[in-house]
């Protein structure tokens, strides 16, 4: 999880706000991109969207052409995981609010604190890495799933009733020391050291 | 024989069936919604209608043989008898064959107003007339109806319009806080910026070259806004023309007043009766005193003693004129003071601090002055002097 690159997305129209704000983010070494409008950002999207980093976007409410509140719609629209901090201006208060309420993590009123906006830069980034790891690891978990025979794929949904060796031995017209070690080629290939881990596996699946 | 005297008129002139003839003129004659009547050369009533009956109120009997004046309220009713004789002396027609509109009276004294056409027959002996009498009380009312509410409408578009013409200027304010906003957050992040740098373990001070250069840019950026704003104010089509004062103050109030929601704050005029005219842009000055009576208002609004609002306008000289706006409010943080002219400058929780700014800015440019003082007692008096108008203009002779 550590391994893996952070960068921040800058999405401002305003030439020198974007400049100070990139200085900014050196400061504390963060890697950043900044954009001057929503449709050069939707330009990068997909590639930004198959990039294996930890983001967030710094996002200007008010923009000409597309808005900050527009590109968010778009981005939800695409499925993007990617939180967002608005930045607002004097009496964009009412937007910020709809922008929240739509999903967006936070805002932040300009001029602000650096302190502020860096702790929320570094709670965004944190964010998108659990939704990132939850991410790969429901992938992996499926991936894991495609490996099981059918007959281990059984074996497995009754593990996940609860049900002991011996019941399952009965209901499937099987020995139990078959059961035993079709138990133990689930356990292997999902990658489960313990029954626990496996159901908890199962179940963040299903969320 | 309801008809007698129509009757034997009819008689003297033809040989045609009389009861037959007698039936259809009465029938004709009382199927008029409109009122028909008869009169002889000196004006005296030969035959009615039912119609005239309706619309008068008088029985036909009550009409027969009377002069027709007594259909009429003054002065046709004195004059009438001359409007005959001039007729049958010279035969100028001022009505018949014309038609026109003409006020009648009825029984009951109520004045009517009908659309009266008269045509003139001979008799073989003498001249007569018939009158058909359309009543247009109806038609009237509905048109002054019609009227009323176009003016009430008329009314209510100019009051819109002035309230508009204001809330503009609030909007401007809006657009211009976005607008300085963004230099002034760059400043802001290049500072902190610059600091960071500086505080890292061995800071390298040509990297704080480049955020210090660009404070100075966007100080100067933000400079060149507001210097923007101030010559927008002043080049702004200005229209100056002479104009009473008093109307104008008295209009803003109206404005004010619907912007003041609470209506707990009375608003107070002490006008000069004998106050000069100005030449000012009615607009600009309006929107001056509109913030200044804002601003009074708001200062007045969370504070206890505050009982009301005066505004006072009085010739100080010969040339000049000065308006006044007190309020018993919560009077200005004395740390503002020096400042209180300043662009975005304000003591409000929610103000741009640009109303003063740009008061400042109109009132000078129509060569007056603004200025405040504290006022004894409590609160604020914001007060600007104008030229008056012949001062003006002898000004520019």
């Amino acid at each position: 999880m550590t391994n893996i690159p952070q960068i921040v997305y800058i999405v401002d129209d305003d030439e020198a706000v974007r400049d100070s704000l990139e200085l900014l983010l050196s400061t504390v070494g963060l890697n950043c991109k900044a954009y001057g409008s929503a449709l050069s950002f939707l330009d990068d999207y997909s590639q930004i969207h198959q990039s294996e980093q930890h983001a967030c976007i710094i996002l200007d409410i008010r923009m000409p052409g597309m808005s900050g509140t527009e590109l968010q719609q778009t981005l939800i629209e695409r499925g993007s995981k990617l939180p967002i901090i608005f930045i607002t201006g004097h009496g964009d208060i009412p937007m910020a609010v709809k922008a929240i309420q739509k999903g967006a993590m936070d805002f932040i009123a300009k001029p602000f604190h650096d302190q502020d906006f860096l702790d929320r830069i570094q709670q965004a980034l944190r964010l998108h890495a659990e939704r990132y790891e939850a991410l790969r690891e429901t992938q992996q978990t499926q991936q894991q799933l495609q490996t099981l025979t059918p007959r281990e794929s059984q074996v497995l949904q009754l593990m996940l009733a609860g049900k002991a060796n011996k019941v399952i031995a009965i209901e499937l017209s099987l020995s139990q020391r078959t059961i035993e070690v079709h138990r133990a080629h689930v356990m292997e290939k999902m990658h489960a050291p313990s029954l626990a881990l496996l159901v908890q596996k199962m179940s963040r699946l299903e969320n | 024989m309801h008809h007698p005297l129509a009757i034997n008129s009819l008689n003297n002139e033809t040989s045609v069936p009389m009861t037959h003839t007698n039936e259809q003129f009465s029938a004709l004659m009382n199927a008029a919604v409109d009122g028909i009547l008869l009169i002889n050369n000196r004006g005296a009533i030969e035959a009615v209608n039912s119609a005239v009956e309706r619309l008068f109120g008088y029985h036909r009997d009550e009409l027969l043989g009377k002069n027709i004046s007594v259909l009429m309220p003054e002065p046709d009713k004195s004059a009438h008898d001359s409007y005959l004789s001039n007729y049958l002396n010279s035969g100028e027609a001022k009505i018949i064959g014309i038609g026109r509109e003409v006020k009648a009276r009825c029984k009951s004294g109520k004045i009517m107003p009908i659309y009266l056409s008269v045509g003139d027959y001979h008799d073989g002996t003498q001249a007569k007339f018939v009158g058909i009498i359309r009543d247009l009380s109806q038609q009237k009312s509905r048109e002054a109806k019609l009227a009323e509410a176009e003016k009430e409408i008329h009314q209510l578009v100019s009051r819109l319009a002035q309230v508009s013409r204001v809330s503009v200027m609030g909007e401007m304010a809006a657009n211009i806080a976005h607008e300085i906003n963004q230099p002034l957050s760059a400043i802001a992040i290049y500072a902190q910026s610059a600091r960071r740098l500086l505080d890292a373990e061995n800071p390298n001070l040509q990297t704080l070259a480049k955020p210090l250069d660009k404070i100075a840019e966007q100080a100067l950026r933000a400079g060149g806004i507001i210097k923007g704003i101030r010559n927008w104010v002043r080049e702004q089509d200005t229209e100056r023309q002479r104009c009473a004062l008093d109307k104008l103050i008295l209009a803003v109030i109206e404005i004010a007043r619907l912007n003041n929601e609470q209506d707990e704050v009375d608003i107070q005029l002490e006008l000069d009766p004998a106050l000069p005219e100005v030449m000012v842009d009615p607009i600009q000055l309006q929107q001056v005193l509109f913030n200044l009576i804002r601003n009074a208002l708001d200062a007045s609004e969370s504070c206890p003693r505050a009982e009301c609002i005066v505004i006072t306008a009085e010739a100080t000289s010969a040339e000049r004129v000065t308006v006044s706006v007190k309020d018993r409010g919560a009077g200005i943080d004395e740390r503002a003071r020096s400042r209180i002219f300043e662009p975005y400058v304000t003591t409000k929780a929610a103000g741009m601090g640009m109303g003063l700014s740009i008061c400042k800015t109109i009132v000078e440019a129509h060569g007056g002055e603004l200025s405040y003082r504290t006022r004894t007692g409590g609160g604020t008096c914001f007060y600007f002097t104008l030229p008056t108008a012949i001062d003006t203009s002898a000004g520019a002779l």
